[in-house]
């Protein structure tokens, strides 16, 4: 295939990036390794999270119960196998859930939608809570690793890039053009042959699958699981915030919006622990209401706005009507 | 090519469409005339693909039953609408709404040639390839409608409506691309409430009134039919035939 060149380009640039950042727990530790922990975790589900919301337009709240499925897929059977094993097993239960949901959801959208992945979060945290109580003895499951705070981050970094290459394949295949407008007019969108229900239900596996791997690399890190913290539906929440903050549009739209939001809440839980969901209520409305579009899209409708010449020069003859 | 027999639709207890019977051959402009709420809409959706059907419905298009297939499997079939309305995507340029169009599998292989003979047919297209949909003119959205449904490659173009929203001049042009059309051998079904000037550019047309087809016949013998010219064309033409 000819790929053009200012998307080799970005494509180089992205790799090159993602070597530099591989150097980072080499000459940083501690507070700043960690929070680069956070930043590379919510880089990749809020771009995996994109994958799908993007295109089709239909907010999932379900993040937590992919990230949650992930993590307990290492709980679960973290004495018995090797980690390796259990990011397969976390591959295979994401992406069954997101079919499973997605063929669900099929003849759902808007607020629906939404409804609907919120309480499969709190239904599948339900569920294990329920099976933990009545099978298990305890609420929850230790996981005990010798990965270091420095693996989770290359992993997580791996990961990301995963994300990213495949995002990037996605546009470039025949499905490209064709998601950009599923969300858009679904009836059109069937009109040029787009097979619309199988889209959705494989982009949901697609990014059901990348969630659920970002919630096994996550396990060893709060080394006992309860389904409290591994269901959070507070984890879907700033999914759907920062992804929205940097845009959904572009496939590093999302990215845009993870790494100063993830600063700033550190900033925030860390001196107002008890403001933190009011600020981030309101840091919700304020980015629906000022930026629907995201920084990404702003920027892009400013940088248009900003280029008549060409626009003229396209538009030589006065638009009648409009 | 394409041949509906007994046609039914129903959106719950409410009948849209019953025994609704039709064909349409390729090269050849057929027109279903109609008042608002009559069912043409509806029947374009069900060929279309886009509204289920009763049972008894069949649907063969070129030789093949198609009746049960889904929206997208009909534009493989070599089917496809312009929607009432165009559902043109605004944020994609000219070009990409087209590219759109070939989306189909059937329509892949000389994508290239066939983008030529839309901007062939619409020059105002080709010129402006690169702006995006939504700053554009009624009548140049249309064309861009109508560009990227015959990028699928259809055997026959079905089009809803296509000069709503007209001027009468620019409407007039439509027509007569849609007769250029036509001469390439595509087949043509048109929904249409401006009786006449699809009945001058067709070349057979079908009456439905409230969910049935109510005549039938060559589009210049229902120029001519006092009926039609009361009920479709308004009391002055009526009156300057008499």
């Amino acid at each position: 295939m000819n790929i053009p060149r200012n998307e080799l380009l970005a494509l180089g640039a992205g790799l090159a990036c993602a070597a530099v950042l591989a150097f980072l727990p080499l000459v940083t530790e501690g507070f700043w390794l960690s929070l680069s922990v956070n930043i590379m975790l919510y880089a990749a589900i809020c771009t995996a999270w994109a994958l799908f919301s993007g295109p089709t337009h239909l907010v999932s709240l379900a993040s937590a119960a992919f990230f949650g499925v992930g993590t307990y897929s290492v709980a679960i059977f973290i004495d018995v196998l090797p980690f390796p094993a259990l990011i397969l097993i976390a591959v295979a239960a994401g992406a069954l859930l997101a079919m499973l949901v997605g063929l669900a959801t099929l003849r759902l959208s808007g607020v629906y939608f939404v409804i609907f992945t919120l309480g499969l979060t709190e239904l599948m945290g339900q569920i294990v809570t329920w099976v933990q109580t009545n099978f298990g003895g305890a609420i929850g499951l230790y996981v005990f690793t010798d990965l270091t705070e420095a693996h989770l981050y290359w992993l997580l970094l791996a990961l990301t890039v995963i994300v990213f290459v495949t995002g990037w394949l996605i546009n470039r295949s025949r499905l490209g053009l064709a998601l950009r407008i599923i969300g858009n007019d679904e009836a059109v969108a069937r009109h040029v042959g787009v097979d619309t229900a199988r889209t959705r239900i494989i982009l949901f596996a697609v990014s059901g699958a990348f969630i659920a791997v970002a919630g096994a690399i996550m396990a060893p890190r709060y080394s006992y699981i309860t389904p409290d913290a591994a269901f959070s539906p507070m984890t879907s929440f700033f999914v759907v915030i920062m992804a929205l903050l940097g845009g959904t549009r572009r496939l590093w739209g999302p990215l845009v919006g993870v790494v100063p939001f993830t600063l700033v809440m550190d900033f925030i839980s860390g001196h107002f622990p008890n403001q933190t969901a009011v600020i981030v209520g309101i840091a919700f409305l304020a980015i629906v209401y000022v930026l629907p579009d995201g920084v990404t899209g702003q920027l892009e409708s400013l940088f248009r706005r900003r280029r008549p010449a060409e626009q003229s020069l396209l538009t030589s003859t006065v638009e009648e009507g409009r | 090519m394409l041949e509906v027999s007994n046609l039914g639709v129903r959106y719950g207890r409410h009948v849209a469409l019953e025994g609704v019977s039709a064909r349409v051959s390729k090269g050849e402009i057929c027109v279903i005339l109609g008042a608002n709420g009559a069912g043409k809409s509806s029947f374009l959706g069900a060929v279309a693909g886009l509204v289920g059907t009763e049972a008894g419905t069949r649907i063969v298009m070129n030789g093949k039953d198609v009746t049960k297939l889904d929206a997208h499997l009909m534009v493989e079939e070599g089917i496809a609408l312009v929607p009432e309305g165009r559902g043109i995507f605004g944020e994609l340029t000219v070009a990409e709404n087209l590219r759109l169009g070939s989306h189909a599998r059937r329509a892949k292989a000389d994508a290239g040639k066939r983008l030529d003979f839309v901007y062939g047919l619409f020059p105002r297209l080709a010129e402006r390839r690169r702006q995006l949909a939504q700053t554009m003119s009624g009548g140049e959205q249309q064309m861009v409608a109508i560009g990227r449904a015959l990028m699928a490659k259809p055997d026959i173009l079905m089009l809803d409506e296509p000069s709503l929203g007209l001027s009468p001049l620019l409407s007039k042009e439509l027509f007569k691309s849609l007769a250029t059309i036509v001469a390439e051998g595509f087949g043509i079904l048109l929904v249409e409430q401006n009786a006449r000037l699809s009945l001058k550019t067709a070349a057979r047309g079908y009456l439905i009134e409230t969910g049935r087809i109510v005549g039938e016949d060559t589009a210049s013998n229902l120029l001519k039919d006092p009926k039609v010219m009361s009920a479709y064309l308004g009391d002055v033409a009526a009156a300057a035939a008499h």
